[in-house]
C-alpha cells in the first residue's frame, strides 16, 4: 500500500516555510508573548537570535528567540537553560506561538 | 405518538385493523429521533413491519447482520456503510446479491478500506438508480475502483477525496461513464494532473461543484475549468501551482461561480482575486485564508462590486489595517467573517466593520489579541443575530464584554473562549444564552464548579463542552452538569485532575454522551470507567491517555458495556496483555486504538490482542520499538485488512 501523505506539518504564518511537526508537540499548555503557545521537541528552517536571560512565568530561563529562516518573522523561542530543577525538561526545546504557525497539509 | 400506542396497547386487534399499514408507516415517517423510531419498532410486530417498509435510511455498524438488514428494508434510499466494521468485498457482494435495492440512491463508503473494485462492481450492479457515492478516505482505492464506479451512468455526486491511487486514467473512465456528474471531489488525489482536469471539463458540462484541493494542478486546469458554464462552487485549497494568472483565466470564464476557496494557495495574491471578482460578480463565498500576504487597493475596490451578494469572507492570517475592515464593511450582507490570526485587528477596526454589517452570524476573531471589551460591545450593539463567536486567545476580554453579548445576542449558539482567562462571573452572564450548543472554555483555570452550576441551570441544549485544563473543576461541577445539561454529546475534561470516580459516576447519567476526553485524570480508576461505560450507552470515543490509575478493571468494563465504542486511547495506562486482549476481542465496533507506552503489556500480549481484532482495526498508534519485535505476518495481515499503523518515537515521561 502506498505511503500516505507524510507527517502533519506546521508552517510560518507569514511565508509558509515548514517549521515544525505536529508529532513533535510535547505540550499545548504554554503561554507565549501574546497568547497560547506549544512546546515542540524539534524545529526546522529557523534561525536563532542571541541568548538572553528572561524572567518567564515559570522562573528565570536563558532563551533565544527563533525566527523563520526565510522571512525573519519571530515565531517563538528556544529554551537554552532553565535554572530551576523542575523546569530542566524544557532545555533544548522550542516554543512556537499558536498565532504564528498554521497547519500546512492537514 | 403515545396516544396511538395507548389505543392499540390493550389486547384485541380491533383498533389496529382500522389503521392500514401504509397510514401507520406515514405516521412513523414523521418520527425523527432515531431513539424514538427504535421505541416504535419495539411496540408490536405491525409497528415493526410498518417501520421497516417505510425506512429510507440505514446505517450499519457491523458486517454480520448486513445481508439480513438489506433484505428487510425495501424502501431504502440512503445506505451508510462507513462505520461497518470489517466490511470487505466478499461480504458486501454477498449481502447485496439477495436484496432488492432498486430505490437506493446514495451510498456512503467513507473509510471503508476493506472495500475494493469487486465490492463496487457488485454495488453498482445492485443499485441501478445510484446517484451519489462517497468513497472518501479509502486510501487504497485507485483506477480500478474508479472504473467500477464509472459503470453507474446516473451518478451525480462522487467523492474520491483521499483515494490516493486514482490517476488521470481512472478519472477519465469516471468522466466518460458518468457525464451527468454535478458534484465531484478529487481532494488529495495527487496523481491527477492538468490533463485529467481538462477531460473532466470537456465531458461533464453539468458540473456544479468541484474540489481540486491539494492537487499539483496548475493554471492550465483553471483555463479548462473556466469553460464549465454551470460551475458554482470551486475549492482549490493549498494548490501551490496556481497563481494570479490562473485566477485571471478563471475570471474570463462564464459568470457562474458563487463560492471560491483559495485558502493556503501561497502564490495567489489579492491582485489575482481582484481579477477573479471582475469576472464573477455574483460571488457569495470567498475563502482566502492563509494565502494572502497583503491587501491591495484593487482587491478592496472590486470587493465593493460584491456588496449585495457576498455573504462569507475568510481572510485568516492576513495583516489588516482598520481601513481594510472599513472597506470590507461595505459588503452589508456579510453573514460570516473570518479574521483568525490576523495581525492588526483593533477595536476600532471591528467597530467600523460591524456597524455596517448587522447581519453577521459567524465571527471568527481567534488570536486577535488586541481586542478588548469595546469590540464585544460593538458586536453586541450591532450584530444581534450572531450565532457563532470565536474568541480564542483574545486575552483582554472579560466578563463585562461577555455580559453585553449575552444580553443582546439571544441567538448565540457557539462561543469559543479558549485561553481567554474568563471566570465564573462570565459564565453567570453566558447562562442567559439558553440556545447555547457549544461552549469552549479550555485553559480558563479560574472557572470553578460555581461557573458550571450557572451554565447547567439554564443551558439545557448544550451539546459540546470543552473544559481542557480547567483544573479547578471538581466532582461537584460534574454533578451539576449531569443534572442540567442532559443533551451533552462531547465533553473534554483533560487535565482536570481533581476529578475522581465519583465525578465519573455523575457522568453516567448523560445518555447522549458520545465523545469523552479524560487525559491525565490521575485519580480515576476502573470504577469510574465502569459507571461511564454502563450509563453512556452511546459512547463512541474515549481518551484515557495518562490515566495512570486505570488498569485492566477499566478495560474489562469497557469490553463488557461500551459496545458501541469505535475509538480508544489508552497510552500510558496500567493495563496488561490480558486486559488488552479481552478488550480487543470483545468490542466489535472498535476500529481506532492508540496504545503508546503500555509498559505492562508483553510482546505476546500485543500479538494476541492484535490478532484477535485484526479484521476490524483501521488505525493503530504504537511505539516504534514494537515494529521490529512484532511478527511480520501480523503486520502484513493488519495491512492487508486495511489497517494503518502510525509508529511514534516518544520518550517515556510521566506528567501530572
Amino acid at each position: 500500500m502506498a505511503e500516505l501523505v507524510g507527517p502533519r506539518v506546521y508552517s510560518c504564518c507569514h511565508c509558509r516555510n515548514h517549521v515544525c511537526l505536529h508529532d513533535d508537540i510535547i505540550s499545548k499548555a504554554f503561554q507565549g508573548r501574546n497568547g497560547r503557545a506549544f512546546l515542540f521537541s524539534h524545529a526546522m528552517n529557523i534561525s536563532m537570535g542571541p541568548k538572553e536571560d528572561r524572567q518567564l512565568m515559570t522562573g528565570l530561563h536563558t532563551v533565544a528567540d527563533i525566527y523563520c529562516r526565510d522571512c525573519r518573522e519571530v515565531l517563538g523561542w528556544k529554551y537554552e537553560r532553565a535554572f530551576e530543577e523542575s523546569q530542566k525538561y524544557k532545555e533544548g526545546k522550542f516554543i512556537f506561538e499558536k498565532a504564528k504557525i498554521v497547519k500546512e497539509n492537514w | 405518538m403515545s396516544e396511538e400506542v395507548q389505543r392499540y396497547g390493550g389486547g384485541g386487534g380491533g383498533g389496529m385493523a382500522a389503521l392500514s399499514l401504509d397510514l401507520l408507516g406515514q405516521v412513523l415517517d414523521r418520527v425523527r429521533e432515531p431513539r424514538d423510531r427504535k421505541a416504535c419498532r419495539l411496540v408490536s410486530r405491525a409497528f415493526a413491519r410498518a417501520e421497516a417498509a417505510h425506512r429510507r435510511a440505514l446505517r450499519v455498524l457491523r458486517r454480520e447482520p448486513l445481508a439480513r438488514l438489506l433484505r428487510a428494508f425495501r424502501a431504502l434510499e440512503r445506505l451508510d456503510l462507513s462505520a461497518c466494521a470489517s466490511l470487505d468485498d466478499a461480504s458486501l457482494a454477498a449481502a447485496l446479491s439477495g436484496a432488492d435495492l432498486a430505490g437506493v440512491r446514495r451510498v456512503c463508503l467513507a473509510r471503508a478500506s476493506g472495500v475494493g473494485w469487486r465490492g463496487l462492481d457488485a454495488l453498482v450492479a445492485a443499485c441501478p438508480r445510484l446517484e451519489a457515492v462517497d468513497l472518501s478516505h479509502c486510501v487504497g482505492a485507485g483506477d480500478r475502483e474508479a472504473a467500477a464506479l464509472a459503470a453507474a451512468t446516473g451518478l451525480r455526486e462522487l467523492s474520491l477525496e483521499k483515494c490516493l491511487g486514482v490517476t488521470d486514467m481512472g478519472l477519465a473512465k469516471v468522466v466518460v461513464g458518468c457525464p451527468r456528474l454535478e458534484k465531484l471531489s478529487l481532494k488529495w488525489c495527487r496523481e491527477i494532473s492538468d490533463i485529467g482536469i481538462d477531460l473532466l471539463s470537456k465531458k461533464c458540462h453539468d458540473l456544479r461543484s468541484l474540489d481540486i484541493s491539494y492537487l499539483k494542478v496548475g493554471n492550465e486546469s483553471l483555463r479548462s475549468i473556466s469553460s464549465l458554464e454551470k460551475l458554482e462552487e470551486l475549492a482549490m485549497v493549498c494548490c501551490s501551482c496556481i497563481d494570479d494568472d490562473g485566477l485571471e483565466l478563471l475570471g474570463k470564464g462564464s459568470n457562474s461561480l458563487q463560492s471560491v476557496d483559495v485558502s493556503r494557495c501561497d502564490h495567489v495574491t489579492s491582485q489575482g482575486l481582484a481579477s477573479l471578482i471582475d469576472g464573477h460578480n455574483f460571488l457569495q463565498k470567498l475563502n482566502a485564508a492563509d494565502s494572502l500576504h497583503e491587501m491591495r487597493q484593487s482587491f478592496l475596490s472590486n470587493l465593493a462590486k460584491l456588496k449585495d451578494t457576498l455573504t462569507v469572507l475568510r481572510l485568516d492570517g492576513l495583516e489588516v489595517a482598520s481601513s481594510v475592515l472599513l472597506a470590507i464593511g461595505g459588503c452589508n450582507n456579510l453573514v460570516e467573517i473570518g479574521l483568525s490570526k490576523c495581525n492588526g485587528v483593533t477595536d476600532e477596526g471591528i467597530s467600523s466593520l460591524v456597524t455596517q454589517c448587522s447581519h453577521l452570524r459567524v465571527i471568527d476573531l481567534t488570536c486577535c489579541n488586541l481586542l478588548t471589551n469595546n469590540a464585544l460591545d460593538s458586536i453586541a450593539e450591532n450584530c444581534k443575530m450572531v450565532e457563532r463567536l470565536r474568541l480564542e486567545s483574545c486575552s483582554s476580554i472579560s466578563e463585562k464584554g461577555l455580559e453585553q453579548i449575552a444580553t443582546s445576542c439571544p441567538n448565540l449558539k457557539e462561543i469559543d473562549l479558549t485561553d481567554c482567562g474568563v471566570n465564573d462571573a462570565a459564565l453567570r452572564h453566558l447562562a442567559k444564552c439558553s440556545e447555547l450548543l457549544v461552549l469552549k472554555l479550555g485553559l480558563c483555570s479560574s472557572i470553578s464548579d460555581k461557573g458550571l452550576a450557572f451554565i447547567s441551570s439554564s443551558c439545557g441544549k448544550l451539546i459540546e463542552l470543552d473544559l481542557y485544563r480547567c483544573n479547578s473543576i471538581t466532582d461537584d461541577g460534574l454533578a451539576a452538569l449531569a443534572n442540567g445539561c442532559k443533551k451533552i454529546k462531547m465533553l473534554n475534561l483533560c487535565y482536570c485532575n481533581k476529578i475522581t470516580d465519583t465525578g465519573l459516576g455523575h457522568l453516567g447519567s448523560l445518555e447522549e454522551l458520545t465523545n469523552l476526553e479524560l487525559r491525565c485524570l490521575v485519580r480515576i480508576t476502573g470504577i469510574g470507567i465502569s459507571s461511564v461505560a454502563i450509563g453512556c450507552k452511546n459512547l463512541i470515543e474515549i481518551d484515557l491517555k495518562r490515566c495512570y490509575s486505570v488498569d485492566d478493571a477499566g478495560l474489562w468494563a469497557l469490553a463488557r458495556y461500551a459496545l458501541n465504542l469505535r475509538q480508544l486511547t489508552i497510552s500510558y495506562c496500567q493495563v496488561t496483555g490480558l486486559g488488552l486482549c479481552h478488550l480487543l476481542s470483545s468490542l466489535r465496533c472498535l476500529q481506532d486504538v492508540k496504545m503508546v507506552h503500555l509498559s505492562w503489556v508483553s510482546i505476546e500480549g500485543f500479538e494476541m490482542a492484535l490478532r484477535a481484532a485484526c479484521g476490524r482495526l483501521k488505525k493503530l498508534k504504537m511505539l516504534s520499538g514494537l515494529k521490529s519485535v512484532l511478527s511480520p505476518e501480523l503486520l502484513q495481515m493488519l495491512q492487508a485488512c486495511g489497517c494503518r499503523i502510525r509508529w511514534v518515537n516518544k520518550p517515556l515521561v510521566y506528567k501530572d
